[in-house]
């Protein structure tokens, strides 16, 4: 199947660029389709199977393609201006579900005490306040805010348990930014996102980065940190049942916790969305 | 001893003691992808292996006492299948709507087997008491106990229908259980019981090479 309209008007990560030796090919796989991209000089050129080339940009850290000759434009991020942060990546990690899937896993919390036990959250503090949830019409993306959520240790810079307040955006069908509240510097956000490299429908590969204010953790250790949430993530991921990701809302079923998961899938069927998602026929 | 142990009825789903008491595993039966739990009460249950929330395996699920939690989000689940618990909102009682999906699931010559929910097959009885030897998975697509055991030896097997038969080995006490799980383009599982543990290490044996001649390459 070839991707939607909205699916294939984006710009995707494929890399840091540090990822592209000069003068290896690289052969990659992106929305279904084979691309090469080569190291020249300064630049990352990327191809499609057919030789034709497409547009390249670099930004946040990452190489970015596109498979539009008039692809909309790359989201900002202010904050990789902001003096101070330290960008840190922590890979690519290929999961074998649709990419979509790996967003919504992103944007919840009530997942916290389970999957990230003793990090991210306990089970004697499972609740999820309410939240809000809306969209930014003009720029067509979503936010939930005022997350609050128990973490016993919410950053590698954390020292003990103590309410975290979450800010999330979803600006692209396949990234997802994580604002959380810098325990070291008061009214900052730290940045932790997913740019996700979506493979096939059911597969994908996670770039992911931290942005954050910090002098005392090395970058080894930021890097365990966010792959080690990762990994645990990755079961899940690879265990949800089916690996594209149901739309149709009679097909799973939603609490009020999952206000944004509602939010995005709603967004991506406002937006026409198909590909990467699972029909209701094909429920078993 | 009843005949019909296709899919439209009973299988076999694997040996008792796969699912230990306060377990979940994982069980596939041609596409159906089945979670299989033993709570304290010692009865096993068989479930749709997905979370009626977000779709995540049961078979990783978490058992305490006869209540079925999923790992994901901790959604927890009553002996029946219903939603007893969502740890997000303490507070809230869970709507009736919110069930896992049940399938019917017996225990008999020491196996355990299932059927969907709509069967109204009655299920399998197996008389005299086995004992579980051993599970082989096999890399090959099977159709039924007549193709394992070869045209020649299928009659060797007082049949249990398509799926499972008492057969007598050379060189074993006993005789034994052997049931077939297919899983469609995944092969196949072979589960055996024997009488007494005076057999086990043979009919392990016999196991082992009854898969290594259904896994020989066939010339085109």
């Amino acid at each position: 199947m070839s991707p939607d309209d909205f699916t294939a008007s984006h710009w995707y990560a494929i890399g840091r660029f540090a990822d592209f030796p000069e003068g290896l090919s690289r052969p990659l796989r992106l929305l279904s389709q084979d691309i090469v991209a080569v190291r020249q000089g300064k630049d990352v050129k990327v191809t499609r199977a057919d030789g034709r080339p497409c547009m390249v940009q670099a930004r946040y850290g990452h190489v970015w393609t596109t498979l539009m000759d008039k692809p909309r434009a790359l989201y900002d991020m202010p904050e990789f201006l902001e003096e101070g942060r330290r960008l840190v990546t922590a890979g690519a990690i290929g999961v074998l579900c649709s990419g979509l899937r790996a967003v919504e896993n992103f944007l919840d919390m009530a997942h916290f005490p389970f999957v990230h036990t003793g990090i991210l959250g306990i089970e004697e503090h499972p609740e999820v306040e309410k939240y809000d949830v809306s969209m930014d019409a003009e720029r067509d993306e979503i936010w939930a805010t005022k997350c609050c959520f128990f973490q016993p240790m919410a950053a590698a810079t954390a020292t003990g348990g103590q309410i975290t307040e979450y800010k999330y955006r979803v600006p692209h069908p396949y990234s997802t930014i994580l604002y959380k509240t810098c325990p070291i510097r008061e009214g900052a956000w730290d940045l932790i996102g997913l740019f996700i490299q979506p493979t096939e429908e059911d597969a994908c590969i996670a770039h992911s980065f931290v942005l954050v204010f910090d002098e005392s953790n090395s970058d080894t250790s930021l890097l365990h940190f966010q792959q080690n949430i990762f990994l645990q993530d990755r079961m899940i991921l690879e265990n949800q049942v089916p690996r594209k990701l149901p739309i149709d809302p009679r097909w799973e079923m939603p609490t009020r916790a999952d206000a944004s998961s509602i939010a995005y899938r709603r967004w991506l069927k406002a937006n026409g969305v198909v590909w990467g998602t699972a029909k209701l026929a094909e429920a078993a | 001893m009843d005949s019909v142990v296709s899919f439209a009825g009973w299988m076999p789903a694997g040996l008792q003691n796969a699912a230990e008491t306060g377990t979940s595993v994982r069980a596939v039966i041609f596409e159906d992808d089945i979670a299989i739990w033993r709570g304290q009460d010692g009865l096993a249950r068989a479930w749709q292996n997905r979370c009626p929330h977000r779709g995540m395996r049961l078979s990783y699920g978490i058992v305490r006492e006869n209540r079925l939690t999923c790992l994901y989000h901790g959604w927890t689940y009553d002996g029946t299948g219903g939603c007893a618990h969502i740890p997000a909102h303490p507070d809230l009682v869970p709507p009736k709507s919110i069930r896992a999906k049940a399938y019917g699931c017996v225990e008999t010559g020491g196996m355990i087997w299932v059927a969907r929910s709509e069967s109204s097959e009655p299920p399998p009885q197996i008389s005299g008491t086995w004992m579980p030897c051993r599970t082989m998975q096999v890399n090959r697509s099977l159709t039924g106990l007549a193709e394992v055991l070869g045209t020649g030896k299928a009659n060797l097997a007082l049949a249990m229908g398509a799926w499972a038969g008492q057969l007598r080995v050379a060189g074993l006490q006993g005789a034994v259980l052997l049931a077939v799980q297919p899983m469609g383009a995944r092969g196949a599982m072979l589960h055996a019981c024997v009488t007494g543990p005076e057999d086990l290490t043979r009919a392990s044996d016999w196991i082992e090479s009854l898969r290594g001649h259904l896994e020989r390459p066939i010339a085109a």
